[in-house]
């Protein structure tokens, strides 16, 4: 409890004051209470200024690596397999239409919901489908997933026989 | 001569309402679709390496090309198209039954069927497992998605003509074909190649014939009697 204060070099104006009428104990109580409340607002950004060297970063410009491979097996075009930067918040499906323009919509399954990348388009009828692993696992949903730095995702276009 | 001129009216008349009066002609169109050959391909099996079930097999024969010892095709579609005018059209105003999909030993059954556009098809499923139903038109866009729980089944309204493949998306090698036709005479063949249509009337028709692996093909004929020996074998190798 702070209690009603009164600022000697303002009079008659209500300020923010140690009590000189509150026990030392809790005076001090008070007083790591409000160093600790400005330090947990200040200290992520003062910690980013130092580590950045350049001041606060707005974290919509933030991009980390990811490696991106696309194979489009008996479509027979030529493939990607490097480093791309992506960019925060990018899930699967963006990944891959920063390298090739691509179709999307409801397809088959959760892991392929891409129609078409680079031309190379889904063949239901033939059993063709563009497959799309992250980190070695089919178990995700590319476009609610969001990337993150070092990720491997994956984009192959297979055939299941059928 | 007024009588020679009376016979002759009644004669006409007697001829007017026997050709409009609905009994008119209609024949039967029945034949076999083969297969170049032999040697005939074997049967195909997919092998399962997850498995939906305990006990499910290690592979299930594959549905897409089915051909008898004597080289029928099994699972082709047959469609005459074109034809006489409406007026003697005969029995085409009765509406087809409605026909059924199951989805039974992780299969679909049957593997083809043919609806005349704006049918709907009930997609059952008598396994003990859900199956995920999407269907795909002919530009690998979907049409629908249902999730069919054991023992339960639902309606699915197919209005334009076209080819669509039906896919379970937890079971890949599920798949069946609906063909949506514009004309109302059409059959599937059987396990040894053979189908009949019934009541097409007389006129020159378009033979479609259809196969998933085969692809499309086709003759013409005109039907002035009913067609017993119909016999159409697909030129292309098999792939």
């Amino acid at each position: 409890m702070i209690g009603n204060l009164y600022s000697r070099s303002c009079p008659g104006k209500k300020a923010l004051v140690l009590n000189r009428f509150m026990p030392g104990r809790r005076r001090a109580h008070v007083a790591v209470f409000i160093v600790l409340s400005c330090l947990f607002f200040q200290v992520p950004e003062a910690l980013s200024f130092l580590r950045f060297g350049k001041g606060k970063l707005s974290a919509k410009h933030e991009t980390f690596p990811v490696h991106l491979v696309v194979d489009f097996g008996s479509a027979g075009k030529q493939g990607y397999d490097s480093t791309l930067l992506a960019e925060k918040e990018m899930n699967a499906i963006e990944a891959v239409g920063q390298v090739y323009p691509i179709l999307y919509g409801m397809a088959c399954c959760s892991m392929r919901e891409i129609v078409e990348i680079n031309g190379v388009r889904i063949d239901p009828a033939e059993n063709r489908w563009w497959k799309a692993t992250l980190n070695g696992s089919t178990k995700f949903s590319p476009r609610k997933k969001k990337l993150k730095r070092g990720d491997r995702l994956e984009w192959h276009y297979i055939e299941e026989t059928q | 001569m007024a009588l020679y001129r009376r016979n002759a009216v009644r004669f006409l008349a007697v001829l007017a309402v026997l050709v409009f009066s609905g009994h008119a002609a209609a024949y039967d169109f029945e034949g076999t679709v083969r297969v170049s050959g032999p040697p005939y391909p074997d049967p195909r099996f997919i092998p399962i390496e997850k498995k939906p079930v305990r006990g499910f097999p290690e592979n299930v024969l594959s549905q897409s090309l089915l051909i008898s010892p004597e080289g029928g095709l099994q699972n082709a579609v047959v469609v005459l198209e074109g034809g006489a005018a409406d007026v003697l059209a005969g029995p085409s105003e009765i509406v087809p039954p409605q026909m059924e999909l199951d989805q039974k030993d992780y299969l679909f059954d049957p593997h083809v069927v043919v609806l005349p556009a704006g049918a709907s098809l009930k997609i059952l499923n008598s396994d003990g497992l859900a199956h995920d139903v999407r269907a795909f038109n002919e530009d690998s866009k979907m049409l629908f998605r249902y999730d069919v729980d054991p023992g339960k089944s639902v309606e699915a309204l197919f209005e334009k003509p076209g080819n669509c493949v039906l896919r379970c998306g937890l079971h890949h090698w599920m798949h069946a074909f609906v063909i949506v036709v514009s004309s109302p005479h059409y059959a599937v063949t059987d396990a040894h190649g053979g189908f009949r249509i019934e009541d097409v009337p007389p006129g020159n028709y378009a033979v479609r014939i259809w196969h998933e692996i085969l692809g499309e093909s086709g003759t013409a004929i005109e039907m002035m009697d009913s067609v017993r020996n119909f016999e159409y074998t697909y030129p292309s190798e098999i792939r």
